[in-house]
């Protein structure tokens, strides 16, 4: 019996947990994952990346943009998590940022990726 | 202790003694009415940012900007080397020309000519009208009579602006003036990784632009975007540098460099990633470029960022790591 192959490259198997919920393809998307979080499972998330994040990097800066295969860009959408996930983390300790109510931001436009 | 030294007249207002020292009302930010005169007064006549000249890298390419102030629609399209604007409104009988799909949204594309989706009447690039579906039926028809309006459009470097008054007005340049002119040279053509974002803010739009252009709301309402301890550190607000040239204005903010400081007055992951909510750290190849006088007028050391506010709703920030 064979396992099912991860989201990531096999060297970041240690993040496999996380993939299915922050390998999000788009902002809004992980917005929206932002926001349908526990601050815990941010916390968690953003503890387990933040010593993998430069070896991710290194790992994805070894490919052209145009040539990422899929478990490269996974890591790739998986360090955009990150980041989205850090200030909640970092400076909110929560999800939502304060006295902001129903206001939103959209990306409406956005480089190659 | 002041950080900055003030102006000679004691503070920035009296520095330009035109704006006075009196108190400002707002009413002109929440009255209806006011909000129909500024419409026609301003938004109809004003030069008006619309987009890029890298949003039009081929003959042919357009896109459309649906300016809900001046409840107007205008297409703007490159014809060779010219950048042509135009009301976005097919001369027969008044149909939306250039629209995909919902009418109400922008679009943007390549095309050879316009069409209408209703008659198939057909604009060339320069506006002409160029076809008319069974001409030969109309009576008196000359096409030459019925191409776009065209809609005044010229380019500063490299962005769009039009202008909505059907009189010739004061050149795009000359309305920008020596403080503006004077950033022209910023390498804005190398930032080529372009990101746009929507909002709608429930706000007059002087309101928004105003937010942008003060900073005594900073260590207010942006307290807690920073590691604690770095409040002690930025007690206030102040500036080195504001100025005012006809409608616009600029200011300087204070040369805070993020790699500078102490580890605990910066987030984690922005030491860990090399940037945060001012940019990168590291600056652009292109970093020698973009630092211009025009963007220290005031003439001291550390930038911070300069924050341009072009009237009536165009701002501009050049930061000193040269994003």
């Amino acid at each position: 019996m064979t396992a099912a192959p991860g989201l990531l490259p096999s060297e970041f198997a240690d993040l496999e947990p996380f993939a299915e919920r922050w390998c999000l393809a788009t902002e809004g998307e992980r917005w929206a994952q932002r926001h349908a979080s526990s601050i815990e499972e941010m916390r968690e998330f953003y503890e387990a990346m933040f010593p993998r994040v430069d070896a991710a990097l290194v790992y994805c800066d070894g490919f052209s943009l145009d040539d990422l295969p899929d478990d490269a860009r996974n890591l790739m959408y998986l360090v955009f998590s990150f980041v989205m996930v850090s200030f909640p983390v970092e400076v909110w300790n929560a999800p939502r940022i304060p006295d902001v109510g129903d206001a939103n931001l959209e990306r409406v436009a956005s480089p190659f990726i | 202790m002041a950080r900055f030294p003030k102006p000679a007249e004691g503070s920035w207002t009296e520095h330009y003694p035109e704006l006075g020292t009196g108190l400002v009302s707002y009413a002109d930010s929440i009255a209806p009415e006011f909000f129909e005169l500024e419409r026609e007064a301003i938004f109809k006549r004003a030069w008006l940012h619309v987009g890029r000249v890298e949003q039009l890298p081929r003959n042919g390419s357009y896109f459309t900007r649906e300016i809900a102030v001046a409840r107007t629609s205008v297409v703007i399209v490159r014809d060779g080397d010219e950048i042509r604007a135009f009301h976005n409104i097919c001369r027969h009988r008044g149909n939306k020309l250039v629209w995909q799909d919902f009418p109400r949204e922008e679009t943007s594309g390549t095309a050879r000519q316009f069409t209408c989706k209703y008659h198939g009447w057909r604009y060339g690039l320069d506006g002409a009208c160029a076809f008319v579906q069974q001409e030969g039926e109309f009576f008196d028809l000359d096409k030459a009579d019925y191409g776009l309006v065209p809609v005044h459009c010229e380019v500063w470097a490299g962005f769009i602006f039009v202008n909505l008054d059907r009189e010739s007005k004061q050149p795009l340049r000359a309305f920008l003036g020596p403080m503006i002119t004077a950033i022209e040279d910023f390498p804005f053509d190398q930032l080529t990784a372009r990101y746009g974002f929507r909002a709608e803010v429930p706000a007059n739009w002087k309101v928004f632009m105003d937010a942008l252009q003060e900073q005594y709301h900073a260590p207010i309402v942006h307290r807690s975007q920073r590691p604690e301890s770095f409040d002690a550190h930025a007690a206030g607000f102040e500036a080195p540098h504001y100025q005012i040239d006809g409608p616009h204005r600029m200011f300087n903010s204070p040369g805070i460099r993020p790699w500078e400081l102490p580890e605990d007055q910066i987030k984690a992951s922005e030491q860990l990633l090399r940037g945060g909510l001012f940019g990168p750290w590291d600056p652009p190849d292109f970093y020698e470029a973009t630092q211009i006088a025009g963007m220290r007028p005031g003439g001291h050391e550390r930038g911070g960022v300069a924050l341009f506010e072009i009237w009536t709703s165009f701002g501009i920030q050049l930061w000193e790591c040269g994003w």
